[in-house]
């Protein structure tokens, strides 16, 4: 039994949006699981169906197998941590964390301890009598998840809660979340569109796009092994270049031709490219696996626009049969006696059917 | 630039300070009128600043005392009445000078000219004499003063309740027709309220409410209720719908919300509405001449002091009293004004 299953899922509004089109989804204890997508895919509306905030058109959710559709939200034993903090401002800080325990019917002696507990960990206890007004973006962010842990809840909610932040707070309260996860060990969904912080958050990624769902998997495995173009184009950051060539057999062995160049592809995909033979393909290649090779040993020569430089790495911004191609490489590098580079793919490299957008391997 | 800010700035307090001064002129006409003794109403030119005290002058002659009233535009005295009657003396001393005095404090003061010389004293005007005047002989504006907070009352319950449910759907449903409705509310408001009073009147008699507050208050409701719906919806469309989600999930149901969250965070928006529900109630007459003549609002018993009585001094006193709950309610709100379009702080 899986600790939360959705089943089919469909949302439609106002009878003709398809918000969501027939998802399935596990999710297991104890995970930290982020939805991923661009704004529009249906990511926060799946979030919101599982809180109970949203109704489900068809299909079922069901945790720890038992059927939720129509519980309301209070009786979910979910809580929630929302973009907008949504810490309510007439109240001060520990009557916002207290809020839920005394509609538990909790001992008054009992809400304090907790109050005081949670508080302590999410570093906000000086604050405890102020009201959120009084405090700063980040701090009401800190309230928002004491009150969220007080609950002890079996799953945690989390809606794009670090997009209100500025950058430098969002990676620290990204690693403060984490680690809340890791002390208590409750289920978490966290919804962003950033897959820098996906990446770094998650134990799985649920990349959606259009009310589907794209991929599923470790972060890892989301950037290392991209099913779809959307994915390896969504993931990454610079991200995947890719290449519209042809497939070609000489002798036994297969190749990805373009003007520019001829590629030898790996024998693996030989079973599954020898259909495509004569077709246009899709190649996907990520900027780091494009390195900056000596004369003589360059699959092709590319004309640099730009470099800019990150101090560990620089990124090449070069153009290839008038397309933008990015390339991530450790060697520092100037454009000024590098007009040209000479480039060679080494590692991996995505196949992609063009009409399907979908992976070859 | 610096001229030009000067020159916007002038044109702007120019501007304020002309809208005060056509504000206030009628106010303090009111105010300096209901204060006036009827010697004074009959002065002319008027006093801009009432007096607030009377130098009289009393004579001996013929058996009678000469009363004569001191009066800076001709620097002299003008003398008023003749006569021996102390009854009358006091009479005439309250009626048009505003002066209380009895019998006894007359002829003791007065009995000094008795000796040959001249009397100049000075008496203080009642300045309070007009509005006692107003309550004595309109004997029933204790009771009106209480109708009209009872009607103001029902008032702003029944509107406030009604209209803040219905902005409330407004605001966080979407229904069909929600648009229609919110527009048809407001055709509710352009009927004037004389055109449907008679109606209205058969309805309340049919219900047995004719001349009474609970009535008056339901039909002064009707109009309000659209306008309060229309301001308490963007009053919680102000309120962010996270704040109420957020309480679903820790375990409130709706009412719990509604009453824990999202009243709460209206209340200092619903105040500053009920100040036009208190208006309506407070300032009308003529719903209450047709449908409460029997049991009259403070409004309806000036309304009727003005038209029959040629005292102006009495008619403003009245409207001072009608104008000042208004004034002190309005400023008891004041603060909340600004949250009236839905900019909800706290």
């Amino acid at each position: 039994m899986e600790f939360l299953e959705l089943k089919n899922i469909t949302k439609i509004y106002q009878k003709d949006i398809l918000a969501i089109d027939n998802i399935n989804l596990k999710i297991h204890d104890g995970e930290f699981l982020v939805l991923l997508g661009p704004s529009g895919c249906g990511k926060t509306t799946t979030m919101r169906m599982i809180a109970g905030l949203e109704e489900v058109t068809e299909g079922e959710i069901l945790l720890e197998g038992k059927l939720m559709n129509h519980l309301q939200p209070k009786d979910r034993g979910v809580s929630m941590i929302f973009q907008s903090y949504a810490v309510w401002p007439h109240m001060t800080v520990f009557e916002n964390i207290a809020y839920a325990l005394k509609l538990r019917k909790m001992k008054k002696d009992d809400i304090k301890r907790k109050v005081l507990e949670v508080a302590a960990k999410a570093n906000i206890s000086e604050y405890i009598n102020r009201y959120p007004t009084q405090l700063s973006g980040g701090q009401r962010q800190r309230v928002a998840v004491a009150r969220a842990m007080a609950v002890e809840p079996k799953l945690f909610l989390m809606d794009e809660p670090l997009s209100n932040l500025d950058a430098k707070l969002r990676v620290s309260m990204r690693t403060d979340l984490k680690e809340v996860h890791n002390e208590l060990g409750a289920t978490s969904i966290f919804v962003t569109h950033d897959q820098a912080e996906a990446m770094s958050l998650a134990d799985r990624i649920v990349v959606m796009n259009t009310g589907t769902i794209e991929q599923i998997g470790t972060p890892n495995e989301i950037y290392h092994d991209s099913k779809t173009i959307f994915v390896a184009n969504f993931i990454g950051s610079p991200s995947t270049n890719f290449i519209d060539a042809e497939i070609v057999k000489v002798d036994n062995n297969y190749f990805a031709k373009t003007e520019a160049f001829e590629l030898l592809l790996d024998s693996k995909f030989n079973e599954n490219i020898s259909k495509y033979v004569g077709e246009t393909v899709v190649l996907g290649i990520r900027p780091e696996n494009f390195i900056v090779v000596d004369k003589k040993e360059e699959l092709f020569n590319l004309d640099v626009i730009i470099i800019e430089p990150q101090g560990s790495h620089s990124i090449v911004v070069g153009r290839l049969l008038g397309k933008q191609i990015k390339i991530v490489t450790s060697k520092i590098l100037d454009l000024k006696s590098n007009k040209t580079l000479p480039i060679k793919i080494a590692g991996d490299y995505f196949i992609f059917d063009k009409k399907t957008e979908k992976r070859i391997y | 630039m610096k001229n030009k800010s000067i020159i916007t700035k002038t044109v702007f307090y120019l501007v304020i300070a002309t809208m005060v001064i056509a504000i206030l002129i009628p106010f303090f006409f009111f105010l300096s009128t209901s204060v006036y003794s009827e010697y004074e109403v009959y002065e002319f030119p008027r006093r801009f600043i009432p007096r607030t005290s009377f130098d009289l002058k009393i004579d001996w002659v013929d058996d009678k005392y000469d009363f004569a009233v001191f009066d800076d535009e001709i620097n002299d005295y003008e003398l008023l009445i003749q006569t021996d009657d102390l009854d009358k003396l006091r009479i005439f001393l309250k009626r048009n000078l505003s002066i209380q005095r009895t019998n006894e404090e007359i002829d003791r003061d007065f009995s000094v000219s008795k000796n040959g010389e001249p009397l100049l004293i000075t008496y203080k005007k009642d300045l309070l004499y007009n509005y006692k005047t107003f309550f004595s002989i309109t004997n029933n504006a204790g009771k009106a003063v209480l109708n009209s907070v009872i009607a103001a009352g029902f008032t702003i319950i029944i509107s406030l309740f009604f209209g803040s449910l219905a902005g409330y759907a407004m605001a966080r449903y979407k229904f069909k027709g929600r648009e229609r409705l919110s527009l048809l509310l407001l055709v509710v408001r352009m009927f004037p309220a004389v055109a449907v009073a008679i109606p209205m009147l058969v309805y309340l008699i049919k219900m047995n409410l004719d001349n009474t507050m609970i009535g008056l208050a339901i039909v002064y409701s009707v109009g309000n209720i659209a306008l309060t719906a229309w301001i308490t919806s963007s009053i919680f469309t102000g309120i962010n719908v996270e704040l109420e989600e957020a309480s679903y999930v820790f375990g409130a149901t709706k009412f719990k919300t509604f009453i824990k969250i999202t009243l709460p965070l209206a209340v200092p928006g619903l105040i500053a509405c009920s100040m036009y529900a208190f208006l309506a109630a407070w300032n009308d007459s003529i719903t209450a001449l047709i449908l409460s003549n029997n049991n009259p609002t403070l409004s309806l018993v000036i309304y009727k002091a003005i038209g029959s009585s040629s005292a102006i001094q009495l008619s403003a006193a009245g409207a001072v009293i009608l104008i000042m709950p208004a004034l002190v309610f309005t400023f008891i709100i004041k603060n909340y004004i600004n949250q009236l379009w839905g900019e909800v702080k706290l």
